[in-house]
């Protein structure tokens, strides 16, 4: 997966890797049972002190999401948590809501929002899915 | 048990003080990044590690030991680079890593020669032909050969540009991951800071501001606006968690040390009113509302 850190933004490193690989999960870009780079090798490649790749990783460790094999690294989950899908809605459900407070700000009517929803969900199909 | 503690630290140049009382204690490996406006005071502080300089009044230790007594020792397990190192221009850069072998016993040449090659650096190259970035670059290599428990870097990236500077900082991270040690280091690049840093310190007028882990910091800054009234300003000024309050037309904006989530209940607790937006904001953002002038 390729992660995208924003060292300015408001929410802290390791959040943004938590939600990230919460998100990869979700959409089926990281498959149960895939290795994930060592916390060393992250570090290095996404150049973060490595224990901020830690602190996300004991997160995500907790919520069942991946685990730790001893000597061989640590996995995205076979068996994942239930509940993580919806781990991803909520993510969807939130952007969502502040898309319809805009919507409402610019007092588009129901129809108008719906149409919009419509043609969002067109345009960000990937090839694979027409 | 401490890697750093200054207790009661003040140093003062002529009639100008530097440092007008830190306490700011290490007691744990970690990585301390050190906020602060030009003139707070970061390399003042930092001077008194290796040591440089004295403290006027107050106590300085590394490694539990007076580290003016303990020159010898300490520097084996301390790396240190000043904000305007000094090389022996005349030597090539394999002269000086030739010096600082003989310095230290653990010096690892191997590893200072995967960086220098990282870094692009020509080994049978003279310093004083060198540009300024690729001097620095020496000067980390010089700091972070002996694999030292304790790294102290004053403003290490100045003047890199931007794919050096994220070089430079791999180099740190890898020996980071390496060694588990310290790292204590000055920077006005926020980006850096949040990459790098466990716990962040603000110096401010010779004083620390705010000492915190990293991620609190972050978590707990944000940005407020409510319809501006002179009772609003007051009351909202005088509470502990808020770092600053500006007026803009009609409208007052508010940066918090209050969670974005907690921020409206907060106020609305505080002085009476909810306002009207909150936003998350940066540490660039927060460091600016508590350090630029009123």
């Amino acid at each position: 997966m390729l992660w995208r850190l924003a060292p300015d933004s408001p929410e802290p490193l390791y959040l943004q890797l938590v939600r990230q690989l919460r998100a990869a999960v979700a959409s089926g870009r990281m498959q149960p049972g895939e290795r994930i780079p060592s916390h060393r090798e992250l570090a290095a490649q996404l150049v973060i002190n490595h224990l901020t790749i830690k602190r996300a990783f004991d997160l995500l460790e907790a919520e069942g999401l991946v685990i730790t094999k001893r000597g061989l690294g640590t996995f995205v989950a076979d068996r994942l948590p239930a509940g993580h899908a919806a781990v991803g809605r909520d993510e969807v459900s939130a952007d969502l809501v502040r898309a319809a407070q805009a919507a409402r700000r610019l007092a588009l009517t129901r129809e108008q929002w719906n149409a919009l929803n419509d043609r969002a969900w067109r345009a960000s199909a990937s090839p694979e899915d027409t | 048990m401490s890697i750093i503690a200054f207790t009661g630290v003040t140093r003062s140049y002529g009639a100008s003080e530097a440092l007008r009382g830190v306490d700011l204690v290490i007691d744990r490996p970690q990585v301390v990044g050190l906020l602060g406006r030009n003139g707070a005071g970061k390399s003042t502080l930092l001077r008194m590690i290796p040591p440089l300089i004295h403290a006027t009044r107050g106590s300085v230790r590394v490694f539990d030991n007076d580290p003016w007594k303990y020159q010898e020792t300490n520097k084996l397990r301390l790396g240190y680079l000043s904000d305007s190192d000094v090389h022996p221009l005349g030597l090539r850069i394999e002269d000086l890593f030739q010096l600082c072998s003989e310095v230290y016993p653990t010096w690892d040449q191997a590893l200072v020669d995967r960086f220098a090659g990282r870094f692009g650096l020509t080994k049978q190259r003279v310093l004083a032909l060198l540009s300024k970035g690729q001097q620095r670059q020496v000067g980390l290599l010089c700091a972070v050969g002996h694999r030292p428990e304790l790294l102290v870097l004053d403003e290490p990236a100045g003047g890199l540009d931007p794919v050096a500077r994220r070089d430079f900082l791999s180099v740190v991270i890898e020996v980071l991951a390496d060694s588990g040690g310290t790292v204590l280091f000055a920077s006005h690049l926020f980006g850096d800071v949040e990459r790098l840093a466990d716990r962040i310190v603000i110096l401010h007028q010779g004083r620390v501001l705010v000492d915190e882990p990293s991620e609190r910091l972050q978590a707990d800054a944000c940005r407020i606006e409510m319809p501006w009234s002179e009772t609003t300003s007051e009351r909202l000024s005088a509470w502990k968690a808020c770092a600053r309050v500006e007026r803009t037309g009609e409208r007052l904006v508010g940066t918090l040390r209050v969670a974005p989530a907690d921020a409206s209940a907060g106020v609305a607790a505080e002085i009476g009113s909810a306002p009207t937006e909150v936003q998350a904001i940066g540490l660039e953002d927060l460091f600016i509302a508590l350090t630029g002038a009123p």
